[in-house]
């Protein structure tokens, strides 16, 4: 089993509009995550992960400028980021299905291997 | 909340922490057992302070899981980069998007009797001490505090901290489940749990040493345990049946014991009409229903012994050679000084007391119970019977310096006093 991370994305829009519900559809939403993410651990594939304010800030390497972002660079905003256990990329494809953020028309998954670095 | 009497909040509190303990367990994996309790001495605390200026809530049990949640929340939050919760859950309660709804889903009044009937035989794990076990059963299923746990087995709070650190190193250091046992593990497991409920039962029942109302906890206490195992079919077991019958049988004379003026009563001195018909009716069905099977455990002979004098109509109608014979079965598959003491007294009642002074010379053992009161009241006894008031008075004079108990002390003074 390898390592991965899902990194979900939306529009800000959409990022700071999850931040505004009422408490109940707060609740109806976390449900469906709650759904999703509970099928990964009963499968022994959820490893952890974090929802994230949409709003925060970004330093600059060199200038070590700092921006208000992280949005600044692109429409959408990171929302947050799971990491699970998959057996490949495929395998990693198919346990996405059912996040609740590709449930909006604007949000994506995006899928990445955690690299292992072997000592020297 | 100020104005309601401090019993009635300790008694929701003693039973809602139990709840409370037993699923925050489950959650967060036994051996975050003390995690558990924080949260729960927390939640209590909130809800003693908040009560007290904005009145009792509608619902207290549900207030309580609500705040109990919250703190749990809190607790996740703080924990969760170095230590793991229930490993089917855990990953769920680390992160912020799952962990307020599993809390929500886990947190639930449902079912909760099976989760303390789990609870229950986690703290009766065989890795942990027998007296552990019980002091674990009463922290953490019953609400007691080590002070009430020490005064209701007559130790001191020392003692009763050490062997509860001592439990729950156990439960850090064993991968112990949160579960039943199996169908093919359950006797030995069983067991265990009977003999905690049943030694819970005897400190209430039998110590008249101590504070009335940790006493009568104590026996309340048993009883709720006891029906949680025979309400569940898989430790529904004829020896659980008769532990059931016992106690019920057993308690059902407990208010016939005291006299109105508070002072205790011997058996054929006691109103039987001041004995508690329902427990008497329950007892006896429990008893019926344990008598299905093979199995004759001490807990059905003694239920069985019980079961005599709950349906004599007086002292002088009692079947006592029927009773003689259950003891004498009793003492072959469990050969115990006690219990052949109690037999003796039987013994008496048929054989008269001179027979029975002679049998007690033959009793293996009886240096045993030197230090127990009740062999010199029992000598003494039966010397006054027999007319032999100096030997009386100096058994009954020995049994005084032996009891702490007041009540005892003063049922001996009274046969002291009858004596020429």
């Amino acid at each position: 089993m390898k390592d991965f991370m899902y990194i979900f994305r939306g529009s800000r829009q959409n990022e700071e509009a999850f931040m505004g519900q009422t408490p109940q559809q707060m609740e109806a939403e976390m449900q469906k995550w709650n759904v999703w993410m509970e099928s990964l651990a009963r499968q022994g594939k959820l490893v952890g992960g974090q929802p994230l304010f949409p709003s925060g800030k970004v330093v600059k390497g060199v200038s070590n400028k700092i921006l208000d972002g992280p949005f600044t660079e692109g429409k959408d905003i990171v929302g947050g980021y799971l990491l699970i256990k998959a057996n490949d990329m495929d395998d990693a494809l198919a346990l996405s299905k059912g996040c609740p953020t590709l449930e909006g028309t604007d949000g994506t998954v995006e899928i990445r291997e955690i690299m292992p670095i072997d000592q020297s | 909340m100020v104005n309601e009497p401090k019993a009635l909040l300790d008694h929701l509190f003693r039973h809602e922490s139990g709840k409370l303990i037993a699923l925050l367990t489950k959650i967060f994996g036994t051996r975050n057992l003390e995690l558990a309790e924080d949260v729960v001495q927390d939640t209590l605390l909130k809800a003693l302070e908040h009560w007290k200026y904005h009145g009792t809530p509608e619902n207290p049990s549900a207030w309580l899981f609500v705040a109990a949640r919250n703190k749990a929340l809190d607790v996740l939050r703080r924990e969760r980069h170095h230590k793991e919760f229930a490993a089917d859950v855990s990953p769920l309660l680390k992160s912020e998007y799952s962990a307020s709804i599993t809390l929500q889903q886990l947190l639930q009044e449902n079912e909760i009797e099976d989760e303390q009937l789990r609870m229950m035989f986690v703290c009766c794990h065989p890795s942990i001490a027998a007296e552990g076990q019980v002091a674990l059963i009463l922290k953490t299923l019953c609400g007691f505090s080590v002070q009430e746990i020490a005064k209701g087995f007559v130790t001191n709070e020392e003692t009763i901290t050490k062997r509860l650190y001592r439990a729950k190193q156990q439960f850090r250091e064993e991968k112990i489940a949160f579960a039943l046992p199996s169908a093919q593990d359950l006797q030995p497991r069983l067991d265990n749990v009977l003999t905690a409920i049943y030694l819970i039962f005897n400190e209430g029942y039998n110590s008249t040493h101590h504070d009335s109302l940790v006493r009568e906890d104590l026996v309340e206490e048993s009883l709720r345990l006891g029906k949680m195992l025979v309400d569940h079919p898989l430790t529904r077991q004829p020896e659980s049946l008769a532990l059931m019958a016992l106690l019920c049988l057993q308690s059902s004379r407990l208010a016939g014991r005291i006299d109105v003026d508070g002072s205790l009563l011997q058996l054929k001195d006691q109103d039987r009409k001041r004995w508690n018909p329902e427990l008497i009716q329950q007892g006896n069905s429990y008893l019926q229903q344990a008598s299905h099977g093979e199995t004759m455990s001490p807990y059905h002979l003694q239920a069985a012994i019980a079961h005599e004098h709950c349906i004599a109509t007086s002292y002088a109608e009692t079947d006592w050679k029927k009773i003689l014979q259950w003891y004498d079965w009793l003492l072959s598959i469990k050969p115990d000084v006690l219990i052949a003491l109690n037999r003796l007294i039987v013994f008496g009642e048929v054989n008269g007391p001179q027979a029975a002074l002679d049998e007690l010379q033959q009793l293996p053992g009886k240096e045993l119970l030197k230090n127990y009161y009740l062999y010199p009241a029992v000598l003494g006894e039966w010397h006054t019977q027999l007319g032999n008031h100096s030997e009386a008075r100096h058994y009954l004079e020995d049994a005084m310096k032996k009891t702490h108990s007041p009540s005892e002390k003063q049922l001996l003074q009274s046969k002291l006093s009858k004596l020429a």
